[in-house]
């Protein structure tokens, strides 16, 4: 749907994305701006590492909790939605229903005294986190599909495999794809707390400016965390109509 | 719907698989995990304590028997049967799980070891896991009846006299909430009175933006995106973003920093907890409206009702159940980022959890995690009993 006179979608992700990445290597840029909108502070902008180095760790958290959390939520979903598996569906909608309730911030700080401090405890509870979603999904998705069109496949003397992989996961996909969206929008939020507990990220700037009460730096990171996540939910969000489209 | 059909025709084995795993996760877990983790101090480096070491024979005697008696039943052919001795089972294994580690503990907490912190290890968290895999087996099949329902209360009893009894009082947690009680129910309170606000600001705005949004076509694109896109942006770096235009608006206007206005403190995480939770609000009073049948809206102006009646006396009430749903995803988040505004100065729960994650100790996260996850499970379980009531045609 293109409305006359606008950029096409891809053109404007595109568009998005380079604005971001200018933004992440215009340190002279930043610097100028937050002094003229805080005078009065000494320093105005985070200088124990660079902007896009906090973002490639950010990136690097949420990327990889979010790849293990789509791996094995889909197989998990993909599993207990078999024959074999449908014992263990209530216990599962249990777990993720109330998976989803736990705040992602108490997970994140549960980790610390099981795991420690860091990079690795910090990964470890976006992926247990980011999972609830993925696997809630992906099971509404393939329990979504019409039970005529199981057995039409059925009928077609299709193998259980094929069944999956030709006709139910195609159709979940797009379902699958949202919970794998909020997935990777919750873990880029919670990956900026995670400088709390040691992980790096552009929520370092954020922790480092309110513990020296200088906005400016506050500033510096939240901004550029606001922007990635808006640009990560574009993204996938953008991934997801597309599927729908292609259904 | 569709969920209801797939439940109908489900693969009844004879025998029950998940009572079976989660009663195998109990024993390995208690076998060969740290029941008990002793900390000469506060925060000096954990010692594994295993089961038997912790409790002795009698208790591992005792928690040997209910999971073989749940193995046991889950054989049984009789669905029914099975159902009620997992659910007895399981609640029983939590609670004395939950006792058994707090009457070790306070063995072990001598004289010769007199700051030594006690807490729950893995093996007792994975074991409580196992409990309730046990428990939720037989949830869906249990819930209409009315012995489970008193049962369920019994159990919630159980594990408040639990607390209360003074039995837990030597674990780690419990001692570090004896530290500050009085802190302890100051920071809850205002836990929830930042929390309760923000839902109740966000639905006063949140309702009639979505009902504008609902009526008017050119307006819903624009309010469901900006609601959505503000959402998106993750929680410290909104209350980040709230500081220095707070900070400006009090320097700028002595009259609301008189009243408490300020870069950090309880405004900027009013405002961004009050931001959140618009979106669920206007999403759902969208759709709730949406769902009416026009052929109801017609018979009512058929009858003789004015605008005004119409919408109060039959939309409202036929959307109130979808526009709550909305409210308790609204509350469940409000009080988990309630917690990150601690950060700006907020108070509340997260102080504890922050405070602990800055002196690395642990207790006092739990001090703060634990409460902050069971308000919103609380929140979310309230509301769905409200929603259920509120829905027509549901038990009133």
């Amino acid at each position: 749907m293109r409305l006359p006179g606008t950029f096409p979608r891809w053109a404007r992700l595109s568009l998005l994305i380079a604005a971001f990445t200018a933004l992440l290597f215009a340190g002279p840029a930043w610097e100028g701006t937050l002094r003229t909108l805080f005078p009065g502070q000494r320093s105005v902008i985070y200088e124990r590492a660079s902007l896009a180095r906090l973002a490639g760790e950010h990136m690097i958290l949420t990327g990889l909790s979010s790849a293990l959390a789509t791996l094995l939520g889909v197989t998990a979903g993909i599993i207990v939605t078999r024959k074999r598996g449908r014992d263990f569906l209530p216990v599962v909608d249990d777990i993720t229903s109330i998976g989803q309730t736990f705040p992602p911030v108490a997970v994140l700080a549960l980790a610390v005294p099981a795991l420690g401090f860091g990079f690795t405890p910090t990964i470890f509870a976006l992926f247990l986190y980011g999972l609830m979603p993925v696997l809630h999904n992906t099971v509404a998705g393939l329990l979504e599909i019409q039970p005529e069109v199981m057995d039409a496949a059925e009928g077609l003397g299709m193998r259980p495999s094929q069944i999956l992989f030709t006709v139910e996961l195609p159709l979940a996909l797009p379902v699958i794809m949202g919970g794998i969206r909020t997935s990777a929008v919750i873990s880029v939020g919670t990956a900026t707390i995670g400088a709390t507990i040691g992980a790096g990220g552009l929520g370092a700037p954020i922790i480092s400016g309110l513990i020296s009460q200088n906005p400016a730096v506050v500033l510096h990171g939240a901004v550029p965390a606001a922007l990635l996540a808006i640009l990560v939910d574009k993204v996938l969000g953008e991934a997801e109509a597309s599927m729908i489209r292609g259904r | 719907m569709k969920r209801e059909v797939a439940e109908k025709d489900r693969f009844s084995p004879d025998r029950d698989r998940v009572v079976i795993a989660g009663s195998l996760l109990i024993i390995l877990a208690l076998t060969f995990l740290p029941f008990l983790v002793v900390r000469a101090t506060r925060i000096s480096p954990p010692a594994g304590l295993s089961f038997f070491g912790a409790v002795g024979p009698v208790p591992l005697f005792g928690i040997a028997a209910l999971v073989t008696a749940s193995v046991f039943s889950s054989f049984r052919k009789d669905s029914r049967w099975r159902t009620a001795t997992s659910a007895w089972l399981s609640r029983m294994l939590v609670i004395l799980i939950l006792w058994q580690a707090g009457v070790a503990s306070s063995r072990l907490l001598g004289p010769d070891i007199p700051f030594a912190r006690i807490s729950l290890g893995s093996g007792a968290w994975l074991s409580l896991l196992g409990a309730f895999t046990v428990m939720s087996s037989c949830r869906s099949s249990a819930k209409s009846d009315r012995v489970f329902v008193v049962f369920c209360w019994g159990f919630y009893a159980a594990l408040l006299l639990l607390i209360i009894s003074g039995e837990l009082d030597s674990l780690s947690f419990m001692v570090e909430y004896s530290n500050r009680s009085a802190r302890f129910w100051k920071e809850i309170s205002r836990h929830i009175t930042l929390s309760l606000s923000a839902v109740t600001l966000g639905l006063m705005l949140g309702f009639p933006l979505g009902v504008t949004a609902f009526r008017r076509d050119q307006l819903r694109t624009v309010i469901l995106s900006s609601a959505n896109t503000l959402q998106t942006i993750p929680s410290l770096a909104m209350f980040g973003l709230m500081i220095a235009p707070l900070a400006w608006a009090a320097r700028s206007f002595p009259f609301l920093a008189s009243m408490g206005v300020g870069g950090i403190g309880w405004t900027p995480a009013l405002i961004a907890l009050t931001v959140y939770s618009l979106l669920p609000i206007i999403r759902n009073t969208i759709s709730a409206f949406s769902m009416i049948d026009p052929s109801i809206t017609e018979s009512g102006l058929g009858i003789g009702m004015s605008r005004g009646q119409l919408f109060y006396r039959v939309e409202l009430p036929i959307a109130m159940p979808v526009i709550l749903t909305g409210v308790r995803i609204s509350g469940v988040q409000a009080i988990g980022n309630t917690a990150v505004a601690a950060l700006i100065g907020a108070g509340g729960l997260g102080q504890f959890i922050f405070q602990g994650l800055g002196e690395a100790a642990p207790d006092l996260i739990l001090l703060g995690a634990i409460p902050t996850v069971a308000l919103a499970l609380a929140a979310d379980s309230i509301l769905k009993r409200l929603t259920e009531k509120l829905r027509p045609g549901g038990n009133p």
